[in-house]
């Protein structure tokens, strides 16, 4: 966004406060400064030379989950993602960001990673004898928290994929961050040129179709990516092989279910039904909602663990809590960042509930009925 | 003023996680939905800004933050969704800012008896959204209802919105109020003493919880009219009041093309009238052969489109500020009977400028007109102009025995005009609950005149417009500096 376009934005912003009513941050907090109304009154005054950019003011910038629950509600059309996204670029270009970000940023650029882990270690997860990096049409492209965090969740889509023989390769070790999270911090030239490489090893394996079971890289890669690719998430994928009959869930789980929309698969992404889909096709599933679901859902907070984590498992405790208020036994999700922070939040305040990732069901329920095509396979730990 | 002590009392109420005396944010709790006003203009008000900001959880907190101020002599400015357009929530004499949206919880539902009983601080969409589960619905509540807070609409007497033509003002709905008085004292009220503190914007207590009346969720139907001829549209608005609608209202010529010019797409005729009717499947027949007979003059829409412009209509008010980009808003209540004439006196008003009218459903045969004129507070001296049309609005009510559409500190200078004596029974009225004159200063009953210079200006406005714009034209070629020196105002910032 332009500076002129900020500047027309803060003007245009009517101050109704509407931008509170999904606000996951002002829900927990209450402080006006930390609404998108409170922002634009006071990036006006800062634009007509009124009032000092002081410390609270830049961290109020990044205690935004980018979740755009504001942007459905504003009437006059301010998007203070976009806004957001401009201004930690300058923050952090003037070196203003807050310290950690700062650093965050550092890491990124040198680890391609948000979890300060090492860039060799990448693909350390699958079996060392793997194929990886081979030429096909259909990459599984397995993002930062399925590396280095969470490789149950690959396993779990790689067992069904194996089983099913869809053919397709891994980037392993020589993947590399989507750049969602460097975007997130307003590292553009170093976002820039992680989707330039990555782009270029796409094609240089002739890449026409990316599966993503990470919400986050599937709406980067909507949003970021040339529209040359075909990005497939792995619940679009699923609910075709289950309608096409390749896949069919035989064992029960007699559980009411709560599905969370992701704010990046979601509203971000446009993927509301599959998940659904998924689950209810499951024998004994009872599905039930949160109060404001699909386009309307709640952000989880996760977005903001590293500015503020303590909020942030506020934030998923209190999603946790609704749930269980709305009778639900069992919590699933269809983004990593939204099980960690779920699962963290509700130990922290002391909740139970079950809380699973989708993938990481599957496996368990369901059955392999016929096979697509033929291709390796993946070992459990 | 508020001293170091203070704080720290304030802090042992609420906790030092809901109280701020954070620079940007009390900025931010020294503004509202009128985040356009000139800050020359609340600086010529004498605004001072909030001092400190406090989020109470429960009634004790708030009669426990009064009781301190009142013994200590601090303003206290009482702040809902700060959706209200006449700048009710703006700390005049500085002090304390009490928001009450963290009051949001829902504390009964009794279907079978037919109340809720809430937290002022609930806004109406989420208390609107909560109800339909059980299958209920409110019966009046206002467009803005994402933001403005059931105590924001209690307070400022909420007699414009949807379900008003047919189950009544907000005041209707009440059934009892939780209040906070200046003293700290807590009352629970009755029906009959509820209107006290209906209206009565923020200066006889704070609302901190309300019982209202909820309705089984009944069919809906929409209807939309298009009218070309102002006379017909004004004629079938009036017979359609008559009617109980659940929602009455029109946007006019002016309004419409002001959306189209911001991309949406509505025919540009002289009124679009909505209707939407809830009841039986008997009842909504009935009415349906009577509004298709009223409305025989208009072009009617097709019912998803009706429907689909009744779902927007907490966005469409404001849809098209990017025009503006700012946005002056004035209200005013009127009978309809004379709503033709008043809309061309408006028409007469308001020659040379942008603007447009939304009206909003009323009851007792009135309809309350949503006045929007587009400007650019980035010219300054221009756009100060605007506000000197609150007079205007107010002669041009009372002529058709019509009243502004709430006070605040906007409309506080003209009390006088619109009150007559009944100022005087309204101050002691207010004097003799709040003897320190504690409770959202400087508004309603007691006005804050502007600074000499800006008033003068404004009058001039009134009586001798061409010289004002002689003067306006003139000016463009004088530096801003020297102007700001002769209109008294100095540049820098309130807080
Ligand atoms: C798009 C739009 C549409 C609107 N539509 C309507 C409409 O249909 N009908 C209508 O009447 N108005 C309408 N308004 C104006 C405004 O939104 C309403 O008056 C609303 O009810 C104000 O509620 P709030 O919580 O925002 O109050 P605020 O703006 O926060 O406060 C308004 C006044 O009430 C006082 N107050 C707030 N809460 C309390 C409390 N708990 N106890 C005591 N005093 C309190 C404040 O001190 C202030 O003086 C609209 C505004 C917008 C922007
Ligand atoms: S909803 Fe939009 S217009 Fe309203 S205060 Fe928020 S950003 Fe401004
Ligand atoms: S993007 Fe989400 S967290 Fe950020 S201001 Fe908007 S609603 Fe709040």
């Amino acid at each position: 966004m332009t500076e002129q376009e900020i500047i027309e934005q803060v003007y245009t912003c009517a101050s109704c406060g509407y931008c509170r009513f999904g606000c996951p941050v002002y829900n927990e907090i209450g402080f006006e400064s930390l609404t998108v109304r409170g922002r634009m009154q006071i990036l006006k005054k800062i634009l007509e030379g009124k009032m000092e950019l002081t410390k609270p003011i830049i961290e109020s910038i990044y205690m935004c989950a980018q979740c755009e629950n504001c942007n459905i509600r504003c009437p006059t059309g301010v998007d203070f993602v976009k806004i957001s996204e401009a201004l930690r670029e300058t923050l952090l270009k003037n070196r203003l960001a807050p310290e950690v970000q700062l650093m965050l940023t550092e890491n990124l650029a040198r680890d391609s990673n948000p979890f300060r882990e090492p860039l060799e270690e990448r693909g350390a997860w699958l079996p060392s004898d793997y194929p990886q990096c081979k030429k096909s049409e259909n990459l599984y492209y397995v993002g930062c928290t399925g590396s280095y965090s969470l490789n149950r969740i690959p396993k779990s889509i790689m067992r069904i994929l194996d089983n099913i023989g869809f053919e397709y390769t891994l980037l392993g070790s020589e993947e590399r961050c989507c750049g969602s999270p460097i975007l997130r911090a307003g590292d553009r030239e170093t976002a820039t040129k992680t989707i330039e490489r990555n782009v270029e090893k796409f094609k240089s394996l002739g890449v026409k179709t990316i599966i993503t079971s990470c919400a986050g890289c599937h709406k980067t890669f909507l949003h970021d990516y040339p529209s040359e690719f075909n990005f497939v998430h792995y619940t679009q994928l699923f609910t075709k092989l289950i309608n096409e009959g390749v896949l069919v869930f035989e064992k029960e789980l007699n559980e009411k279910v709560i599905y969370f929309d992701g704010c990046d698969l979601g509203r971000h992404s446009g993927i509301y039904e599959e998940p659904r889909e998924i689950l209810r096709a499951i024998p004994g599933v009872e599905l039930i909602e949160f109060q404001y679901n699909r386009e309307e859902a709640e952000c989880c907070g996760g977005p903001i663990l590293g500015a503020n984590a303590e909020l942030a498992r506020k934030i998923a405790a209190t999603r946790v809590q609704e749930a269980i208020d709305r009778g639900a036994t069992f919590l699933v999700t269809a983004c990593p960042t939204c099980l960690l922070n779920f699962k963290e939040g509700a130990r922290t305040a002391g909740i139970q509930l079950q809380i699973q990732d989708l993938p990481l069901l599957l496996p368990k329920y369901v059955k392999v009925m016929k096979k697509v095509q033929t291709a390796g396979a993946v070992k459990d730990e | 003023m508020v001293i170091t002590k203070d704080i720290a009392i304030l802090t042992d109420i609420v906790g030092k996680e809901r109280i701020s005396t954070e620079e940007s944010e009390l900025f931010c709790y020294s503004r509202d939905l009128g985040n356009s006003i000139p800050d020359e203009l609340l600086k010529a008000y004498g605004m001072l800004g909030a001092e400190v900001v406090v989020l109470p959880k429960t009634t004790e907190e708030v009669s426990a933050i009064l009781e301190y101020a009142y013994e200590n002599d601090i303003p206290i400015t009482t702040r809902g969704g700060g959706s209200w357009a006449l700048g009710g929530v703006l700390p005049m004499d500085g002090g304390i800012v009490i928001d009450m949206c963290r009051m949001n919880t829902i504390k009964t539902v009794n279907k079978e008896d037919g109340y809720v009983d809430v937290g002022a601080g609930i806004s109406w969409k989420k208390l609107m959204d909560s109800l339909k589960t059980y299958g209920l619905m409110v019966g009046a509540h206002p467009s803005s209802a994402v933001s403005a807070t059931v105590g924001g609409f209690i307070a400022t007497g909420g007699g414009a919105g949807t379900g008003v033509p047919k189950y009544g003002t907000v005041g209707d709905q009440v059934l009892s109020l939780k209040v906070v008085l200046s003293s700290g004292k807590i009352i629970q009220t009755d029906p009959w003493n509820s209107w006290l503190f209906t209206g009565s914007e923020g200066t006889l207590g704070i609302v901190t919880e309300a019982t209202v009346k909820v309705f089984p969720l009944r069919e809906e139907k929409h209807y939309l009219y298009y009218f070309d001829s102002l006379e017909q549209g004004t004629e079938a608005l009036r017979k359609l009041s008559n009617l109980e609608p659940y929602q009455l209202s029109f946007l006019d010529r002016g309004f419409l093309s002001l959306l189209n010019q911001a991309g949406e797409h509505f025919l540009e005729r002289e009124l679009a009238v909505s209707v939407g009717i809830t009841g039986t499947e008997e009842e909504l027949k009935a009415k349906d052969v009577k509004i298709t007979q009223i409305c025989a003059a208009g072009q009617p829409q097709p019912e998803y489109v009706a429907r689909d412009e009744f779902e927007n209509r907490f966005k469409i008010g404001l849809a098209f500020k990017c025009l503006g980009p700012s946005l002056f808003v004035q209200e005013i209540r009127v009978p309809l009977r004379f709503l033709k004439n008043v809309l061309d006196d408006i028409a007469e008003l308001l020659k040379g400028l942008t603007w447009g009218i939304e009206s909003l459903g009323s009851d007792a045969g009135s309809i309350v007109l949503s006045v929007m004129i587009l400007g650019d507070e980035r010219r300054e001296l221009e756009y100060l102009q605007t506000f000197s049309l609150s007079a205007g609005f107010a002669n041009l009510a009372r002529k058709y025995c019509g009243t502004v559409y709430g006070i605040g500190l906007h409309n506080a200078v003209n009390m006088r005009g619109i009150h007559n004596e009944g100022l005087d029974v309204m101050r002691d009225i207010r004097l003799s609950l709040d003897k320190q004159n504690i409770l959202n200063p400087g508004k309603t009953t007691h006005p804050r005149i502007p600074g000499i210079f800006v008033y003068m200006f404004m009058f001039m406005m009134k009586t001798v417009p061409f010289l004002v714009r002689f003067i306006l034209d003139t000016m463009k070629y004088i530096p801003t500096g020297l102007l700001r020196f002769a209109f008294g105002i100095v540049g820098g910032n309130i807080k």
